[in-house]
This record gives C-alpha cells, structure tokens and sequence, in this order.
C-alpha cells in the first residue's frame, strides 16, 4: 500500500518528493495521535494508564516513517554520489 | 545456480514455483477465514454455542492451516527451499518478520509488565527497528550470505570466525525456542486443559512441520498468515469494545479460569530498574539485541537489495505499531478491572479468548522460525560456507536436523519442572542478552570496520556469551542484561584491540584481504 502511495522510482527523486513523503507522514501522525487522545478521553474507554502506552506505541510508526525515508534517502545517496560505505567492499576486498 | 538445483528443476517438473503474488492472496485469505470463523463464532454464541465448543472449532482451524500451508508449500527443489531467487516482496518478508519483532513472550510481557517495562520494552522495540534497517540491512546482502556464521565466515575468511559465530547464535536461539515453546504450552494449556506433554509434543511438531515440508517459504507463508491473525485477533476486541452493548453481563467462569493461568506472566518479566543509569542499560540492551536477532537477520537475506531489506523493516514496524496500539485494550481484557470495557468483553467470552489465541500463534510462530534458522545456521555454518547455491544434501540435514531439534526439545519441555508460563521470561532475557552481548558489536563492526582480524571477531564473538553464560549458571552474580551490557564492552574492547594494536605495536596492519583472495568464492 506505501509503495503505491509513494512508488519507489529508480530516478534520483526530487527533494520536494521527500519533503513530501515526510510531511504527509508527519500530518497522518498527528491527526491519528489527535483522535486517539479524543476518543479515549471523550468516550472514557480505557484508562490513563493504557492510553500513556498507547501513546508510546505510536514509536513504531515513528520508525517507519524513519526507515522509508532512510531507504529513499539511499536509494538518492546510491544514484546521485554512488554507494555507501559498505557497498566498497568489492573494491576494497 | 548449483549443477544439483539445476539438475532438480529439470527432473522434478511437477514441483510448483510458487508466485510472491499468490503467497500474500495466501496469506490474506488465511487471515480473513479465521476473522470470519470468529464472527461466525459469535453469531452462533447468539444462538446457544458454547464458547469452550467454539474454542476448539478456532483451534482446529488453526491446525488445519498449519497443515494446509505446509502442504501447498512443499518443495524438493532447494532454490525453493532456501528462496536464493529473492523474488518475495518486501511487504511479505516484513509482514512476517513481525514474528522476530513480536514474538509470545513479548506480548506476553508487554501484557504484563508495569508502565515502565512496558514502555522500556516498546520503545526498545522502535529503536531496534531503526537500527536493523539502517546498520544491518545492507549486510546481510550478499550472494551465499543466509546467515549470520556465513556472514562472518565470508567476511573474515576464516572459517573458524563462523564457528565462533555458531556457538553465539545457537547459544540465543536456544534460548529463544525454549522461551517460545513456553508461552505457547501455557496459552494452549490455558485454552484446552490438556496436559503438558502432549502439548509440548504437538506444538512443536507442528512449528517443525512447515521447515520440514518446504523450509523458508513454507515458513514465510505460515508466519504472514499467522501475524496478520495475530493482528486480527488483538484488533478484534479493541474494535469490538467500541459497539458491544454495556447492558449483558455475564462473567463466564470459563474466561476467568483462563485469565488465571495466564497472569503469572507479570512476575517473571522484571525490566523495572531503580535509577536512570541501569534503566538506560536495561534499554540499549533490549534494543541491541532485538536489532541483532539471528532470525531477523536471516530473513533480510531474503531481500533482493538493501533498500528492499529496509523497506521490509518498515512493513514489520506497522504490523508492530498496529499490535502495540491494540494491546492495551487486550491488556484490559486480561486485567478484568469493573470498567465497562471489561464487562462488555465478558458478555463475549469469545472476543475475550481472542489475546490467548493472539499469544499462542505469536508463540509459534516464533518457536517455528526459531527451529529453522537455528538448523541452518548449524548445517550451512559446518558444511556449506563456501557455497553460494546449497544443495539438496543441505535441505535434507536441515529437514533431519530440525526433527532432532524438535525431540530435543519436547524432551526438554517435559522435564521441566516449574509451571511453564514462570519459565518463559527467564529464558527470554537469557536469549536477548546473549544475542546483545555476542552478536551486536561484531556485527557492527564486521559491517562498517574495515580491517579487524579474525581472531578479534572470533573473540569478540565469544567473549559475551562468555560472560552471561557464567551469570546464567551463576558464577557470576548480578542481573542478567546488566552483565549483558558489560559483555558488550568487552566485546567492543576485542574489536578495537584487534584494529589499533598492530598500529601501536609499529607492525604492519593483519589484513584478511589476502585470505580472501587465496580462497576462490562461491566454488
């Protein structure tokens, strides 16, 4: 589903595409943590305890939005200034 | 391509080629059909089913699945068996990879454990996230690489690097399948009643049963269905407490009874720590050595590239996130506090029965991927290092290897002798700091340091496990995932000696290029 959100492109991506994706996660975030914190308080379903955890469970999908920008972020890296440091193993071995 | 795959793909033209595409309708479908037999469940219950009636209909189901997926995933070509193609998609790879990321015993614990366990163990969870996509994918990508003794093996070109490696991971899996076996026997014990032999036994045949029939893809299959069961079975009740009436109460001694078994959990997980300082030690431990977990490593090799690789830990931080966010509610069911949340699963005792399930398939999933990768990195480590394409003598010790294993353990599962749910904690946090303290500085350092010798790996290696086996057996006295934590400093001081010595001694630095470049690859 992400990936037909944002398809992976075997082009240098722009910085605007980036700064994109970011935004978009970074909105999607928010409004999920925004009703989150509605609806347990609100409706008064679950208690102050589990809701501070549910909180920390949104670390996750802090990480995914952290991994796929880091994955796109090389996927730039690798096209435009060829390679990462570990990718000179074949030359330096 | 190896003379015997292809020798196997021309005189075995009946074996199917499953399709990455076919495998996630496989494992939607598999998903889907159980949340349908758990309404169905619940309109029945409507109509007078009793919910101990419904709950063996559920486990049926389960094993059923079990059995059909290793049916449709069965192989005698050992490309299929191994997946050295690497044309699965990274959303499979990372949808099944939440079985590292989430296994039984830590729902079990997140379940359980108090508000700063909790979050140390959720945000360690994050944080090992980052950490494998960003330091380890590119690792483990290439060709021959499908474990981590290969890996070290290929990298220092000493063969007995891998070994050393073997000894540390065998050590953390070990621990692992006991750990999952633990949680899994109590859960099901929990659902049936049954005793604790017999469950032992057909738990662990069936986790060995998908490696048997068609190793890594027969267990990915497994696995994808059972996480997004898992996923189903925990975001069931939280959706399900939304809409269910407030007025029907009825507490249900049968879920009460269940609850019970389950709770003892709480008292063998203890990541609380008393000031910041072992508190930050408890976290870096936990993040380590869930990043540098042998199972989740062995599945990035499946990646056809190191963005791909990455991409499949993010899948598997949304199948977490998803499960993390549902948990709490999952937790309430189990806590049977007199809020409305709880009454209104008991008037459905069979959305309450749901987390059990949602622990018991974690359980196993993790116990079956456990068992695999503990049997090849046996097998691949001893006798095929060198080889890019393994044969079909290596599927056949594997599958072999593995039913040894799986007698191993349910001999071991039936002597034990506390109540199997008091076990499963211990020897989790024995897993998690031997994988920490033995796997995670070398692998950084095999990754990301250029020129360390051998013997500053194998030492390295070997030197952490060291430490926490003498505080297991208790030599050494002191908590384990501090002395983990020691262990990984020793083990950074090994790497660092072997890189800065010779520059300090005036000797010209040991370089294993020249190993390397003796040995012919991939012959």
């Amino acid at each position: 589903m992400l990936n037909r959100l944002f398809p992976p492109s075997r082009k240098p991506q722009s910085w605007f595409r980036h700064a994109r994706l970011i935004a978009f996660s970074v909105a999607g975030i928010v409004t999920f943590v925004a009703a989150l914190f509605v609806a347990t308080f609100t409706l008064g379903w679950i208690s102050t305890t589990a809701a501070t955890f549910m909180a920390f469970s949104l670390m996750p999908l802090l990480a995914l939005v952290a991994i796929q920008a880091m994955a796109r972020m090389q996927e730039f890296i690798t096209l435009r200034f060829g390679g990462l440091a570990i990718d000179t193993w074949d030359s330096e071995e | 391509m190896s003379l015997a795959s292809e020798v196997a793909r021309k005189v075995a033209p009946t074996t199917r080629k499953v399709e990455p595409k076919r495998i996630l309708a496989i494992g939607w479908g598999g998903a889907v059909l159980f949340a349908l037999a758990v309404g169905v469940s619940l309109l029945l219950r409507r109509l007078g089913l009793e919910p101990a009636t419904a709950t063996v209909l559920l486990s049926g189901l389960v094993i059923a699945t079990i059995i059909a997926a290793a049916w449709f995933g069965r192989t005698l070509t050992s490309s299929i068996f191994f997946t050295i193609e690497r044309e699965t998609p990274p959303p499979l790879i990372g949808l099944s990879a939440f079985t590292d990321w989430c296994s039984g015993a830590v729902l079990a614990a997140l379940l359980a454990l108090t508000l700063t366990g909790k979050t140390t163990l959720a945000a360690a969870i994050a944080a090992g996230l980052v950490i494998q996509a960003a330091v380890f994918a590119p690792l483990m990508q290439r060709p021959g690489i499908v474990t981590v003794p290969g890996l070290f093996t290929w990298r220092t070109g000493a063969r007995r690097t891998g070994l050393a490696a073997l000894v540390t991971v065998c050590s953390a899996l070990a621990m692992f399948a006991v750990a999952e076996a633990f949680v899994a026997i109590a859960m099901a014990q929990a659902l049936t009643g049954l005793d604790r032999a017999t469950l032992a036994f057909a738990i662990v045949a069936l986790a060995a049963l998908p490696t048997f029939s068609g190793g890594w893809l027969a267990l990915l299959i497994t696995n994808l269905i059972f996480t997004l069961t898992v996923l189903f079975t925990l975001l069931t009740p939280a959706i399900a407490m939304a809409f269910l009436p407030e007025s029907a109460l009825a507490a249900d001694p049968l879920l009460e009874e269940m609850y019970v078994a389950v709770l003892p959990i709480a008292r063998t997980f203890s990541f609380d720590a008393e000031n910041v300082w072992s508190k930050l030690v408890t976290f870096v431990v936990l993040t380590t050595g869930l990043a540098a977990m042998p199972v989740g490593l062995s599945r990035l090799a499946l990646n056809v590239n190191s963005t791909a690789a990455a991409q499949s830990v993010g899948w598997a931080s949304l199948a977490v996130f998803l499960a993390l966010a549902s948990l709490p509610v999952a937790a309430f069911a189990f806590s049977m506090e007199g809020s409305s949340a709880a009454r209104s699963i008991e008037a459905q005792p069979l959305v309450g029965v749901l987390p059990i399930f949602a622990l018991l398939l974690a359980a196993f999933n993790a116990l079956a991927a456990t068992l695999y990768i503990f049997s090849t990195s046996i097998i691949r480590a001893l006798r095929r290092t060198q080889r890019r394409d393994p044969s079909e003598r290596s599927m056949a010790s594997i599958r072999m290897l593995t039913i040894a294993m799986g007698l191993f353990l349910v001999s071991y599962l039936r002597g034990a002798e506390q109540a199997p749910i008091d076990l499963a904690g211990p020897y989790w946090i024995a897993g998690i700091s031997l994988a920490a303290s033995g796997l995670f500085v070398p692998l950084v350092a095999a990754g990301w340091i250029s020129r360390v010798p051998w013997f500053a790996h194998a030492s390295a290696l070997l030197v952490g496990p060291l430490v926490v086996g003498l505080a297991i057996f208790g030599v050494v006295d002191g908590p384990l995932l501090q002395t983990a934590f020691f262990g990984q400093i020793l083990s950074a001081a090994c790497i660092l000696t072997g890189k800065f010595a010779p520059a300090i001694l005036g000797r010209k630095p040991i370089d294993s290029r020249l190993s390397i470049l003796r040995r012919p690859q991939g012959s």
